[in-house]
């Protein structure tokens, strides 16, 4: 009962720092409560993790009260616009819901099906997966019982052989649970997994809305999201990739309704998106590298302004991280400056086959991916005309743009290639799978009429 | 155009109700043919010790238990009989942190699956 209550309180503390991020980009409370809440939980996971390991560096020791401290803080600044969300919240609370028809309630049934299976399989085993125990478990246990004082210390000395230089959001998430509960559990920690996978379907749900579809096409489409075998699994097993691919997605469909909607709170929401997912792996270098390249092609003289401050912003914060790792000599075991001293460009368009093999298999693998990658190939068929025109290509060209970031990796990973792929290239394929299939909602909304 | 639109909308409910059939399929085949259904039984009759146990294997999971408790806090290892980068050689290490592998080690761990042993460095020596 105890655990119960601290972990709901855990859920709320972050929602609420993340909320105080909310509220200041959301000047005219633009987003609709609920969405809000899940955004705020997630956008709260981003910057208490930041905050932590900042407070980590600088030899301060992790306490809930003192993490949490600067929020309240701020809330106090910003109260009146606290106000103005109640108020809306209210006034949104008494209104009453359109109700649902049969085939709606047939869909939202399977929906709360499949998330409920993907709790249940969340909560069948403590952290055991490969990754989870090699990599994000590890990190957060080691930095867990060695902080305050060894921080630094830990990140420089123990990390040696597990990718020392990726970045802290997913273990530093544990280690906020672990402070909150004030102690080392790995079984009750994996709550925080299917939560940030209910969070995303919640604001995929609500994107969609906004995007002008209906509400049993939104419903239909979150639901096929959700019951993606793959989205699923790694919303249970600690693996860091379905929170990148949240991450990732939260990024270019936020982007995508500030192209339709010119709202700022869009815009400052999938920059400090972008932020988070390269703050959760290295592949968010490559969506940052995709949000750059979007804002670019579509730059014009009255968004210049708007855009390039936090444009900067973005580059600062990843120059901030790649300062941080050659101070503290953190490089990739795998791939770093001897991989491209090794590089032969002959060689590696050899592998372009194995790879698009690779890629193939995928598409078709309905195991996993059900008939995503297919409808999505459809969808872009369909409308290949408009696939890359305004607002469509804020969704499209961040999946191509990171599908080829990606391809290129494998193009010069000094690993065995068919081994590299048949390891990650699905989990990377994950992180554009939501804005797949947000792509293919538009598509097949425009087309229902 | 509204039949048009009709035989869209049917197209795209035909492929709505394969994405729930693919889903329903793959669901039950695991749980049935791949016996996943039994997997879920036990673990759910465990408590989080036990779900531990049958996750890593209850030989490893025993083993590793009696590891923790006969090193203290902050020791050194060497592990015989894991493959090196092996999943169970990322699980004791994850288990065992803040005890570290190390090459110059304080303990000697032996494990042979049902059959295993923790040496002091100078008895091994």
């Amino acid at each position: 009962m105890e655990l119960a209550f601290f972990v709901i309180l855990y859920f709320i503390v972050t929602t609420f720092a993340g909320l105080n991020i909310i509220l200041i980009f959301d000047k005219d409370n633009a987003l609709g409560c609920v969405e809000v809440l899940a955004l705020a939980y997630l956008f709260g996971v981003a910057a208490i993790t930041a905050e932590m390991f900042l407070m980590g560096s600088f030899g301060i020791k992790f306490t809930s009260l003192l993490i949490i401290m600067p929020w309240i803080a701020l809330s106090i600044a910003i109260a009146p616009r606290y106000l103005k969300f109640a108020r809306k919240a209210l006034k949104s609370a008494k209104m009453s819901i359109p109700r649902f028809d049969l085939a709606e309630k047939i869909i939202l049934c399977l929906l709360i099906l499949a998330v409920s299976y993907t709790f249940f399989i969340a909560f069948l085993k403590p952290m055991e997966d490969y990754d989870s125990v090699a990599i994000w478990a590890y990190k957060a246990k080691a930095i867990y019982l060695a902080q305050p004082k060894d921080f630094l210390d830990v990140i420089k000395t123990r990390f040696i052989d597990v990718h020392p230089d990726y970045p802290y959001l997913f273990p530093m998430s544990e280690v906020w649970l672990y402070t909150f509960l004030n102690r080392f559990d790995d079984y009750t920690v994996k709550i925080i997994f299917p939560v940030s996978y209910l969070a995303f379907l919640l604001i995929f749900y609500f994107s969609l809305k906004k995007a002008a579809l209906k509400r049993r096409l939104s419903l239909a489409m979150t639901f096929m999201l959700a019951s993606v075998s793959h989205f699923s699994l790694f919303a249970t097993n600690g693996y860091a990739d379905s929170q990148m691919s949240i991450y990732c997605s939260i990024a270019f469909i936020l982007l995508y309704l500030w192209a339709k909607e010119k709202k700022r709170v869009y815009f400052l929401g999938a920059i400090f998106s972008a932020a988070a997912a390269f703050w959760t792996k290295n592949e968010g270098s490559v969506v940052v590298i995709a949000m750059l390249t979007v804002l670019a092609v579509r730059l014009n003289k009255r968004t210049l302004r708007s855009v390039v401050p936090y444009a900067i912003a973005l580059c600062l914060c990843i120059a901030g991280w790649a300062i941080f790792k050659n101070r503290m000599s953190l490089q990739n075991d795998v791939m770093n400056m001897e991989t491209f001293r090794h590089f032969n460009v002959f060689m590696s368009f050899k592998r372009l086959g194995a790879i698009l093999y690779e890629y193939q298999k995928n598409i078709f693998g309905l195991k996993y991916w059900n008939l995503a990658w297919l409808i999505f190939i459809y969808a872009v068929v369909r409308n290949f005309k408009n696939t890359l025109t305004s607002p469509y290509i804020f969704i499209t060209l961040p999946v191509f743009v990171i599908l080829i970031g990606y391809t290129i990796i494998y193009m010069i990973t000094p690993h065995d290639i068919v081994w590299h792929l048949t390891t990650s290239a699905e989990r990377l394929l994950l992180h554009v799978l939501p804005l797949g299939l947000f792509y293919s909602g538009l598509v097949i909304g425009n087309d229902r009429g | 155009m509204h039949k048009n639109h009709k035989k869209i909308n049917k197209f795209y409910l035909i492929i709505f109700i394969v994405w729930i059939a693919l889903w329903a399929h793959f669901i039950i085949r695991n749980l049935v043919r791949k016996g996943y259904i039994n997997h879920y039984k036990i673990l759910l009759s465990r408590d989080v010790d036990g779900k531990r146990s049958y996750a890593y294997g209850d030989q490893l999971y025993e083993f590793l238990k009696y590891c923790k408790s006969s090193m203290p806090e902050g020791s050194t290892y060497d592990i015989i009989g894991i493959i090196e980068g092996s999943i169970d050689q990322r699980r004791i290490a994850y288990y065992l942190y803040p005890d570290l592998c190390a090459k110059d080690a304080k303990y000697l761990l032996i494990f042979d699956g049902g059959k295993y042993m923790l040496k002091r460095k100078k008895e091994w020596n």
